[in-house]
C-alpha cells in the first residue's frame, strides 16, 4: 500500500508539472501580453520598453526554467495586469468558486440520489419515467442556455431572484442551478443504473428472502455497493463543475476563478493563467488521489492502479 | 419517502417565491460591463478606470462636461513667451482624503512619481508633454518647464491626478493600487476585486459635498443581466447597452430610461492604401460612396447617430464639411474611372484579371455591434461588385495583428478622442504604430508639424480646417460614424451622460421619492 | 483507477430461435429492440428527418441563408404580429432567415459532433491498444499523458488554440477531437488488459500472426460495443461544446452557419426578439436528446450492464 501511494503520489506530481509546461508552451503560441497593455497612442518604443520592464523580452525557455524555479517555492509570479502575486489573487477568488462548485456539487448528490434511488426502486413506475425524462433533458441542455432562462424566468419575469453578483444566499442560487442540473441528471442515471446492476445480484436475493424490510435491503446492500461508479464519477464530476464554472461565472458575474481565468486568458496574463492553471489542476489530482483512496476502503477487490 | 421529496420541492419553492424582491432604494448602483483592474492613477490604461478614478482624485485642468477645459485644482495658468514654461496658480485650502494638504508639493510629487524609474509606471503624461522639471515657485505656485512648447499640454493635465505625497511615497505600493487617496468627490470605502467599488462622499469637497451619499460600482458582463437588475432595481445606471434592448427597457417598467449619447470614438474602416488598387484614391473614395450608413442608423441603432462628417470632433470640427453621400451609382462610375470592370459578368470587379475580393477585419465584441454592421458593410460593397469577406476577431488577436502590421486590408477600428483637433488629427500620422493606413500625404504632416508649433487659437482652427479637408479628400478611410454611448437609468436618475465615455458622479442629480 | 468490468459472456440465447443463424439471430434481437424501445425510436425519427432536412437544405431553405438585409431586421415568427410567410421562423440581427439558418446550421452540428468523435475514437483506440497491449513504460507514459489531459481545463485548452489558429471548423474538430479520446483510451485499455490473457488471443499469437493483426482484427471487435455507445454520447457532447465555445466567442466563423452560432449572437437579443435564440436552443436540445435516447437503448441493447459513467 505504501509503495502504491507513493508511486500514485509521484504520478500526480508528474501530471501537475505535465500541465502547467502544456498551458505555458500552449500560452506563448498565442501572443504578446503587451498588446492589451498599452494606449492607442503609444510608439513602438514605448512598447519595447515595457516588454523589457516585465521581463517579456527574454526567450521561452528562460521564462519557463524562471517560472519553475520560483513555482517550486510557491511563487507563482505577478499578474501583469493586477501588478500583485497571481497567487494572493487567486486565493482571493477560490473561495467563490469552491462555493459555487461545492454547493452544486452536494446538490448533485441530495437530488441525484433520491430521484435515482426511486427510479431503479419502482422501475417502470411513472416517477421512473418521470425522472429519467428530467435526467434526459437536464443532460441535453447547454450550460449557457439554461444560465440565460434562469436569469430571464426567474431574475426578470418573476423577479424571485438576484441575477448577477455574490453577497448573500440568495444570488448563490441561481449559478448553482445552472451549475448542477447536468450534474443532477447525470448522477441520477448513474444511482439508477448502478443500482438496478445490484439489484440484480444474487445477494440482494438472498437478503430479501431472509425477510429483511425493504429499506434494510437497500440502505445496507444495495446503496453500498453502487457506490463505487458514483464516486468515481464525483471525482471527476468536481473537475467538470470548475470547467463549467467558468461559463456560469461569466453568465451571472461570480467573482470566481473561473471569471479570472478566462479574462487572464483573453488578456495574456501569463503569470495568472499558469497559477489558475496549476492550481486547479492540483485541486483536480489530489482529488482524483482521494477517490482512488476511497475505492479501497469500499471495496477492497477492486485492483488498485 | 416520495412524500418526503415532494414536501420538500414544495417548500423550497415556497421558500424561494416567499423572498421575492421589491425595488428598494438602495445605494446608487453603476453597474459596468468591464472591470478595473487597478486603482492607482499611474497604471491606469482603459476607460474604465478613469471613470472610476476621476470621482476620487482632482486633476489640474479638468475635462468638462461639453468638452471643453476647466480650471479645477490649479484656479488659472499661463504660458510664458518662449511657449515652454507654464505657470499654475493652485487652489488653496484643499485637502486630500487622509487630511494631508494639497500644495505645490503635491504637484511636484505626482509628475516625480510618474517617470520613477523604479515604480515603472504605466502613465504617458510625462512623455506627451515633454517634461524637464517642475519648480514650485511658492506654497501655491508651481512651473512646469516642458523641453520643447507643446500647445497640448492642458489636454494631457486632464488624466494627471494630484496624489498626496506623504501618503504615496510612505505606503507600499502594492497598498496603493487598491487602496486610492485624492482631492476627489468621492473616498474610497471598499473595493473587493472584480465584484465591486463601494465609494462614499467626500463632505469636505471644495466644490461642496455631492448630493448622492454611497455608490456602488459593480462589472456585470452579461448585458442582458444589467438591464435584468436594472428592471428589478438593483442599478441606477448601466452602461453599454444597445438601442435594440432599449425598446424592451422603455417598454417594461414605468420610469425607466434609455439615453444615448453622441461619443467622441470616431468608428471607422481603416484602408491600406499599400494594397493594390486601394491605393488609388478613387476607389477609396468609391467605397464611401457605396454605403448607406443612414439605413443602418435607422435599422440597427433606432435612429440614434449619424455619419461622420470629419475625424476631428466637435467642438472642433471644420462645421462647413459634409458627411460622405450614399450614392452606389457614383461608386460604380468611380470605380470604372479607376479601371475595374466586370469583365466575366460574375457580379464581381476585376482589375487587371483578377477580382476585387478583399477581406475586412473586425474585432468581435470590441465596439458596439462591430460585427454586424461590418456584415451590412460587406453587403454594401457587394451590392457595387467588390467582394468584401467579414473575418471577426478576437480583440487580443487583433491587437497582436495591428502591432504585426498584418491586418486585412480593411479593418473595422475607433481610435478615442481627448476633444483636442491636434490629438484628433494625429491618429493619421504615419509613425503612430495603430495605424496602418500608410497613408502618406506632404500637405498634411507639414500642416501637421506647423499645428504643434503654433499657440494662437485661430491659427490652430485654420490649420485644422485645411487638414481636415485634406482627409476628406484623400479618404485613407472609409468614414462611419462617432459611436455613441448607451446607458439605462432608473427612475430616480437624472443625468446626461458626456461624450467621453466617462460618468461623473457629481453631475447626476437624484429625484427624490415620492411617498 | 479504472473500475475493471468483464465483458459478459456473450449474451445471446441460442435456445429460443433454433432455427436461425447467428446473423439472423443478431438481426431479430435487434428488431425486437428497437421495437420495444419507443423513446428510441423516436429519437431515431427525429435524427433521420435532421440529416434528410440539412443535406436537401440547399433545394427546400426558403431563403439564401447568407443574406444579409439590413431592413428586414428582427422580424418576428410568421404566428407573431408583423411576421411574414417567407421567414417562417423570423429574421435575425442582420436580416437573415432564421428557418433557413437553421437548415443549414444542423449540417455543421452534425458534421463536428461526427468528425470530432472519430477523430478522438481514433486518437484513443490507438492508445489504448497500445497500452494495453504492451503495459509497462508505454502503459504509464500513456496513463500519465491522460491524466494531464483530464486536469488541463479544457475552455483553456479551446481558447488558447483558437486564440493561435484562429477561428475556423476545421480547428474546432480538431480541438474537440483532441480533448474527448481519454474515455476510448481508458475502455480500450482494460479491454485490451481483460482479453489478453484469454486463449484464442494467446493462441493466434502463437500461430504466428503479426501484431496488428491481433490488435485489430481480434481485440477490436471485443471492444466495440461499448465503443459505440460511448461515441454516441460523445457526439450529443461534441454538438454541446461546440455551441459553448460559439457562446464564448470562440467557434466557427460566421460565414459558417451553426446553431451554436446562432444561440450566441441571439442572446443579445433574448429580450426583444426572442425567437433568434430560442429557435437553435430547442435545436440543440431536441438533437442532443435523441442522441442520448439511442444511446441508452444501444447501451442496454449491447450490453446491459455497461454504466452510464463512461
Amino acid at each position: 500500500m505504501g509503495a502504491y501511494l507513493f508511486r500514485r503520489f509521484l504520478r500526480a506530481v508528474v501530471v501537475v508539472v505535465g500541465v502547467s509546461f502544456i498551458s505555458f508552451a500552449v500560452l506563448f503560441l498565442s501572443g504578446d501580453p503587451t498588446d492589451t497593455m498599452v494606449g492607442e497612442d503609444w510608439t513602438v518604443e514605448e512598447v519595447q520598453k515595457l516588454k523589457e520592464d516585465l521581463g517579456l523580452d527574454k526567450p521561452w525557455f528562460v521564462q519557463y526554467a524562471l517560472y519553475v524555479s520560483r513555482a517550486v517555492q510557491g511563487d507563482f509570479g505577478e499578474s501583469l495586469r493586477y501588478r500583485q502575486p497571481a497567487f494572493e489573487i487567486i486565493m482571493e477568488r477560490l473561495p467563490a468558486t469552491l462555493e459555487l462548485a461545492l454547493v452544486a456539487l452536494v446538490l448533485s448528490i441530495i437530488l441525484a440520489f433520491p430521484v435515482g434511488v426511486i427510479s431503479a426502486t419502482q422501475r417502470g413506475s411513472p416517477y421512473d419515467h418521470g425522472g429519467m425524462l428530467f435526467a434526459l433533458l437536464g443532460q441535453s441542455m447547454p450550460v449557457f442556455w439554461l444560465g440565460l432562462m434562469l436569469i430571464l424566468v426567474f431574475g426578470v419575469s418573476l423577479r424571485w431572484l438576484p441575477v448577477s453578483g455574490r453577497s448573500g444566499w440568495e444570488h448563490l442560487v441561481l449559478p448553482a442551478i445552472a451549475l448542477s442540473t447536468y450534474s443532477i441528471a447525470r448522477n441520477a442515471r448513474v444511482v439508477r443504473s448502478s443500482m438496478l446492476e445490484v439489484l440484480r445480484h444474487e445477494y440482494v436475493k438472498t437478503a430479501r428472502a431472509k425477510g429483511l424490510s425493504e429499506w434494510i435491503v437497500i440502505n445496507l446492500h444495495v446503496l453500498r455497493n453502487s457506490m463505487i461508479p458514483v464516486i468515481t464519477i464525483i471525482g471527476l464530476e468536481f473537475g467538470h463543475l470548475l470547467g463549467g464554472a467558468v461559463i456560469v461565472e461569466t453568465i451571472f458575474s461570480w467573482p470566481g476563478v473561473g471569471r479570472l481565468l478566462i479574462q487572464a486568458v483573453y488578456a495574456k496574463d501569463f503569470p495568472l493563467v499558469q497559477a489558475s492553471v496549476t492550481i486547479t489542476a492540483l485541486i483536480f489530482v489530489s482529488l482524483n488521489l482521494i477517490v482512488d483512496l476511497m475505492y479501497s476502503v469500499l471495496d477492497p477487490r477492486v485492483r488498485l492502479h | 419517502m416520495k412524500r418526503a421529496l415532494l414536501c420538500g420541492c414544495c417548500l423550497l419553492f415556497v421558500a424561494l417565491a416567499a423572498c421575492g424582491r421589491e425595488a428598494k432604494q438602495g445605494p446608487f448602483t453603476v453597474l459596468l460591463s468591464v472591470e478595473a483592474n487597478t486603482l492607482d492613477p499611474h497604471f491606469a490604461t482603459a476607460t474604465i478606470e478613469w471613470s472610476i478614478l476621476m470621482n476620487m482624485f482632482d486633476p489640474l485642468i479638468e475635462r468638462r462636461g461639453d468638452m471643453t477645459l476647466g480650471p479645477a485644482l490649479a484656479e488659472r495658468w499661463e504660458v510664458d513667451e518662449t511657449k515652454k514654461v507654464w505657470t499654475f496658480h493652485l487652489r488653496k485650502g484643499v485637502k486630500f482624503h487622509n487630511g494631508e494638504p494639497f500644495d505645490a508639493e503635491s504637484v511636484r510629487y505626482t509628475f516625480e512619481r510618474m517617470r520613477d524609474r523604479k515604480l515603472k509606471p504605466r502613465i504617458t503624461v510625462y512623455r506627451r508633454i515633454f517634461l524637464d522639471r517642475i519648480e514650485k515657485v511658492d506654497s501655491h505656485t508651481v512651473k512646469i518647464h516642458t523641453k520643447r512648447p507643446v500647445a497640448t499640454l492642458p489636454v494631457w493635465m486632464v488624466n494627471a491626478f494630484m496624489l498626496p505625497p506623504k501618503y504615496y511615497s510612505s505606503t507600499p505600493p502594492k497598498e496603493l493600487l487598491k487602496k486610492p487617496v485624492g482631492t476627489g468627490p468621492y473616498k474610497l470605502v471598499k473595493w473587493v476585486k472584480d465584484d465591486h467599488v463601494e465609494m462614499k462622499a467626500n463632505e469636505g469637497w471644495w466644490r461642496g459635498e455631492p448630493a448622492i451619499r454611497k455608490v456602488i460600482w459593480r462589472p456585470v458582463a452579461e448585458a442582458s443581466a444589467r438591464i435584468g437588475e436594472l428592471e428589478t432595481g438593483g442599478a441606477d445606471v448601466i452602461m453599454n447597452i444597445s438601442p435594440d434592448q432599449s425598446k424592451s427597457i422603455i417598454k417594461s417598467k414605468e420610469g425607466l430610461q434609455f439615453k444615448g449619447a453622441r461619443g467622441g470614438r470616431r468608428i471607422y474602416l481603416g484602408v491600406r492604401t499599400d494594397h493594390g488598387v486601394l491605393g488609388d484614391v478613387r476607389v477609396r473614395r468609391a467605397l464611401n460612396h457605396a454605403i448607406d450608413f443612414e439605413a443602418i442608423v435607422k435599422n440597427v441603432f433606432l435612429g440614434h447617430g449619424s455619419r461622420m462628417r470629419s475625424i476631428v470632433n466637435a467642438p472642433n470640427a471644420d462645421p462647413g464639411m459634409k458627411a460622405y453621400a450614399y450614392d452606389p451609382g457614383r461608386a460604380k462610375t468611380l470605380l470604372a474611372e479607376a479601371g475595374l470592370k466586370d469583365t466575366n459578368g460574375d457580379g464581381v470587379l476585376e482589375a487587371g484579371g483578377k477580382p476585387f475580393e478583399v477581406k475586412l477585419e473586425v474585432p468581435a465584441s470590441r465596439y458596439l455591434k462591430g460585427k454586424e454592421m461590418a456584415e451590412f458593410l460587406a453587403a454594401y460593397f457587394r451590392a457595387v461588385g467588390v467582394h468584401v469577406e467579414v473575418i471577426p476577431l478576437e480583440w487580443s488577436v487583433f491587437l497582436a495583428r495591428r502591432r504585426k502590421k498584418t491586418l486585412a486590408p480593411l479593418y473595422f477600428h475607433g481610435f478615442s478622442s481627448a476633444f483636442n483637433e491636434e490629438l484628433d488629427l494625429g491618429v493619421l500620422r504615419p509613425n503612430l504604430f495603430a495605424n496602418l493606413t500608410a497613408w502618406r500625404n506632404r500637405g498634411f504632416i507639414e500642416n501637421y508639424r506647423r499645428l504643434g508649433q503654433t499657440f494662437d487659437p485661430a491659427e490652430r482652427r485654420r490649420i485644422s480646417y485645411r487638414m481636415q479637408r485634406i482627409v476628406r479628400e484623400e479618404s485613407p478611410w472609409v468614414f462611419l460614424w462617432n459611436q455613441y454611448d448607451f446607458f439605462g437609468l432608473s427612475a430616480r436618475t437624472q443625468w446626461t451622460p458626456r461624450p467621453d465615455e466617462r460618468i461623473y458622479l457629481p453631475a447626476i442629480r437624484l429625484k427624490e421619492a415620492k411617498e | 483507477m479504472s473500475v475493471e468490468r468483464n465483458m459478459p459472456e456473450s449474451a445471446l440465447n441460442t435456445d429460443d430461435y433454433p432455427m436461425m443463424s447467428d446473423l439472423e439471430l443478431r438481426w431479430e434481437k435487434f428488431r425486437r429492440s428497437m421495437m420495444r424501445a419507443k423513446p428510441a425510436m423516436l429519437g431515431g425519427v427525429f435524427l433521420i428527418l435532421l440529416v434528410v432536412v440539412s443535406l436537401s437544405a440547399p433545394l427546400i431553405a426558403p431563403q439564401d441563408p447568407g443574406m444579409v438585409d439590413v431592413n428586414l431586421r428582427l422580424k418576428p415568427p410568421v404566428w407573431v404580429e408583423g411576421g411574414s410567410a417567407s421567414y417562417f421562423l423570423g429574421t435575425d440581427a442582420l436580416g437573415r432567415d432564421v428557418l433557413s439558418r437553421l437548415m443549414y446550421g444542423g449540417r455543421v452540428s452534425i458534421m463536428v459532433g461526427l468528425s470530432s468523435v472519430v477523430i478522438s475514437g481514433v486518437i484513443g483506440i490507438v492508445l489504448g491498444l497500445v497500452s494495453g497491449f504492451f503495459g509497462g513504460k508505454i502503459d504509464d507514459l500513456i496513463s500519465g499523458f491522460s491524466e494531464i489531459q483530464l486536469a488541463f481545463p479544457f475552455i483553456l485548452l479551446a481558447i488558447t488554440i483558437m486564440a493561435v489558429v484562429g477561428p475556423g471548423l476545421l480547428n474546432i474538430i480538431v480541438v474537440l477531437g483532441i480533448s474527448r479520446w481519454v474515455a476510448y483510451g481508458r475502455v480500450v485499455r482494460g479491454q485490451v488488459i481483460s482479453i489478453r490473457e484469454r486463449e484464442f488471443v494467446e493462441a493466434t499469437h502463437a500461430l504466428g500472426y503479426p501484431l496488428y493483426r491481433i490488435l485489430f482484427m481480434q481485440i477490436l471487435p471485443n471492444t466495440l460495443s461499448p465503443l459505440i455507445v460511448i461515441a454516441t454520447f460523445a457526439v450529443a457532447g461534441n454538438i454541446i461544446s461546440e455551441s459553448s465555445l460559439s457562446f464564448l466567442g470562440l467557434g466557427v466563423p460566421p460565414s459558417v452557419v451553426t446553431w451554436g452560432g446562432m444561440l450566441s449572437e441571439g442572446r443579445e437579443y433574448l429580450r426583444g426578439a426572442w425567437w433568434m435564440a430560442t429557435f437553435p436552443g430547442l435545436a440543440i436540445m431536441a438533437t442532443v436528446l435523441s442522441i442520448n435516447l439511442i444511446g441508452d437503448w444501444l447501451r442496454d441493447y449491447m450490453d446491459p450492464r455497461l454504466g452510464d459513467d463512461m
